[in-house]
């Protein structure tokens, strides 16, 4: 870096913004897109390609370096869900394991399929267990799940889209309800549901969505967070504008720009040839070999209404394929932001001015880059870019506002609710007695005869 | 040669399109996959002694399939009712593929409202260990066709699809339609142990060769009938295959007409 071009970190942008960082780790020996396979998902034959070695080696990448996001100075850390032929069907485990190697960084799950899980309260369980182990650090991103997953899981797709609005709404009244109560829906009926533990926060509230006009209403409707998946440049703007006006005119609000998010692939190095350079190769594959899949797998029966995909069809399904895009498109179209700390900085400019956007979803290694590679770019976005949309000090939000959760037992003792009554057990031939002080002679007073 | 009378009507508040031809008792074709409302040789020819009836199922061609519909029970009631408001009081029931395994499941709820049942290249029973399920939802329709028809695809692709440019979202909305029903599991086990319940004379007809369908189907589906099944050769020598339908529109005709004939109440 010339002292001249980081010295311009002092003129700040004007937009404020939250950075995720998102990796997926991914191991690259997977057929490419002239292998003759239809796709690479659901039937990839695991004994071939994620052979026991490769999968540890792709899990110990994973957490390492997303937990070195923190010290990175990202504002959350995004994991997602994948399954053939990535390597983390249960974004819960993984989400539980970065939480543990990371102590203020948020977490943000995105997310669980709800339709996988049996039903809906598995699902909530699984949040509420780890918002308390994170400390309260966790968001949720709600994917209704590629069309991929539906093969995977074998949840039936004919029905996801209803399944999921109702699983989201269970689960937003079970994580916020105190007391039991009853849920009498056209998919589920629970007699009795009473979750416990009790979160320690409601968990912020992501829905990711490359376009679904459904999605986006339901995002408005429910102020989620809208997380608009990587698309060229216009459908962005169109997609994040649909949302605006739907929470303007169908909701009566006009959404923050933390309301929503923006997922691109940033790679930063000292110059813009060297960033390309090193970049390219990742970006095609990701494109080529991870995005590509059949019309039958990325859209399984049901998966959207037989009308919309009727009218999808007719306008002309993915104008262009992933595949096909070559890197100056991915550049030009706003997907990708590939150079030196000073074009990367002017390019997320220029896309959040576009998008209104008040978070980034940062995807940092293409998939397929080695560990090194994408250290090297996220250090220098760190310290090169992310300062230009921080307020002076570039701190990130966690390190301006804490977790809500306590981190000693002096504030868990000077913080904690009364509790609600005393802890009472019944000794045999004594009576009742207090659990926490009878084993001490001294204090083992029979409270009443048993 | 009958006329084709094309309509609908309206049966628990949603549209049901159907086709109509010929005369005598009523003999209704559940037709299955890419075969919804199309004009087949084989209607004509059952036209001659029977009112044809096909009717587009739940989901298929131009009938509703309400957001609450998620099993065959639904599709049950629904075909029950249909005969209600189309004045059938018994029905000769004839199914093929999809269409076979929804005319079983009718057949052992209302076994007494059939005058016979003939089913042809039923899907619906779960196949012998060993044997292929072909997992249809996730073919393209090349490969579909291949399984359809195998070397006898361009010689009926018309028939099946007149409209080229339609031709993914037809087949959406049909496996849409199917997933609804028969997403998972793929088939029936309690319906082997309920078909006994059918007394009406019945027919289990197959072709050759089934790249669709596994080869013990059949032979269960007639055991439990108490029937045995009757494969339909090729006349030039081809073979048939599990659109034999559309092959042998004779002879498949000729071996509906000889059992409903048989079933005929005087």
């Amino acid at each position: 870096m010339t002292t001249n071009e980081t010295s311009m970190i002092n003129e700040r942008s004007s937009h404020r913004l939250k950075f995720h960082l998102f990796m997926s780790s991914n191991d690259p020996h997977i057929p490419a897109m002239d292998s003759g396979l239809k796709s690479n998902f659901v039937d990839l034959p695991r004994g071939v390609y994620n052979k026991a070695a490769y999968a540890q080696d792709q899990m110990k990448r994973y957490l390492k370096t997303m937990a070195a996001g923190e010290e990175l100075g990202f504002d959350g850390l995004m994991l997602m869900e994948q399954r053939a032929p990535g390597f983390m069907p249960n974004v819960m485990i993984t989400s539980a394991a970065l939480a543990e190697r990371t102590s203020r960084v948020q977490i943000i799950a995105a997310g669980p399929v709800i339709n996988s899980y049996q039903g809906p309260l598995q699902a909530a369980e699984a949040i509420a267990t780890l918002d308390v182990v994170a400390n309260g650090r966790l968001g949720v991103g709600f994917p209704l799940g590629i069309g991929t997953a539906y093969h995977a899981t074998n949840a039936n797709p004919s029905e996801a889209r209803a399944r999921f609005v109702e699983g989201l709404a269970f689960i937003d009244k079970a994580l916020a309800e105190d007391e039991p109560f009853e849920w009498r829906g056209d998919y589920y009926h629970y007699p009795i549901v009473n979750l416990w533990p009790t979160p320690l926060h409601t968990p912020e509230r992501w829905l990711p969505a490359a376009g679904s006009r459904e999605t986006i209403e339901l995002a408005a409707r429910g102020k989620y967070t809208y997380m608009a998946i990587l698309n060229p440049r216009a459908s962005m703007i169109r997609n994040l504008n649909l949302f605006k006006e739907i929470a303007e005119t169908e909701y009566g609000y006009t959404p923050e720009p933390q309301q929503s998010a923006a997922v691109v692939h940033i790679y930063v190095a000292e110059t813009d040839e060297q960033a390309r350079r090193e970049a390219e190769p990742h970006l095609a594959w990701m494109n080529q070999s991870v995005m590509r899949s059949a019309f039958h797998d990325f859209f399984p029966p049901g998966y959207t209404s037989p009308e919309s995909l009727r009218a999808m069809l007719s306008s002309g399904y993915r104008s262009k394929s992933p595949s096909e895009f070559s890197f100056d498109e991915l550049v030009e179209e706003g997907m990708a932001l590939v150079g030196s700390p000073k074009t990367v900085r002017e390019a997320l400019e220029k896309l959040v001015n576009d998008l209104g956007t008040g978070q980034i979803v940062v995807m940092a290694d293409a998939g397929s880059m080695p560990e090194w590679m994408s250290t090297k770019s996220m250090t220098l976005f760190a310290r090169e870019v992310m300062p230009y949309f921080r307020d002076a000090g570039g701190r990130p939000s966690w390190e301006v506002e804490r977790p809500v959760g306590y981190t000693t037992q002096s504030e868990f003792g000077a913080t904690r609710p009364p509790y609600p009554i005393d802890a009472e057990t019944r000794i045999h031939g004594f009576g009742y007695v207090n659990v926490e002080t009878a084993h001490i002679d001294a204090l083992r007073v029979k409270l009443r005869d048993e | 040669m009958s006329t084709v009378a094309k309509s609908t009507i309206e049966v628990l508040g949603g549209t049901v399109g159907y086709r109509r031809q010929g005369s005598g008792e009523a003999l209704v074709v559940l037709a299955g996959a890419w075969l919804t409302n199309k004009d087949l040789e084989l209607y004509s020819r059952l036209a001659d002694t029977f009112e044809v009836i096909v009717p587009d199922l739940p989901g298929f061609g131009q009938t509703d399939i309400p957001e609450f519909y998620s099993s065959f029970a639904d599709t049950v009631i629904h075909l029950d009712t249909l005969f209600d408001e189309l004045g059938l009081t018994t029905v000769h029931l004839v199914g093929h593929g999809f269409g076979g395994w929804v005319a079983a499941e009718y057949a052992v709820s209302h076994p007494s409202r059939l005058s016979s049942l003939s089913l042809l290249a039923p899907w619906g029973l779960r196949p012998n260990e060993g044997e292929p399920l072909v997992n249809m939802f996730r073919t393209t329709p090349d490969e579909e066709f291949a399984l359809l028809l195998g070397d006898d695809v361009q010689a009926y692709f018309s028939v099946l699809v007149p409209d080229p440019a339609e031709l993914m979202a037809d087949s959406f909305q049909e496996r849409t339609a199917i997933a609804r029903v028969a997403w998972n599991p793929r088939y029936d086990i309690k319906l082997e142990h309920y078909l006994a319940r059918v007394t009406a004379p019945t027919l289990v007809l197959i072709p050759e060769t089934d790249r669709v369908v596994a080869p013990s189907v059949a032979v269960r589906y007639a055991a439990a009938l108490h029937t045995s099944p009757v494969v339909i050769s090729s006349a030039s020598g081809s073979g048939t295959e599990h659109l034999f339908i559309l092959q042998q529109p004779d002879s498949v005709a000729d071996a509906i007409s000889t059992v409903a004939h048989s079933g005929t109440r005087a």
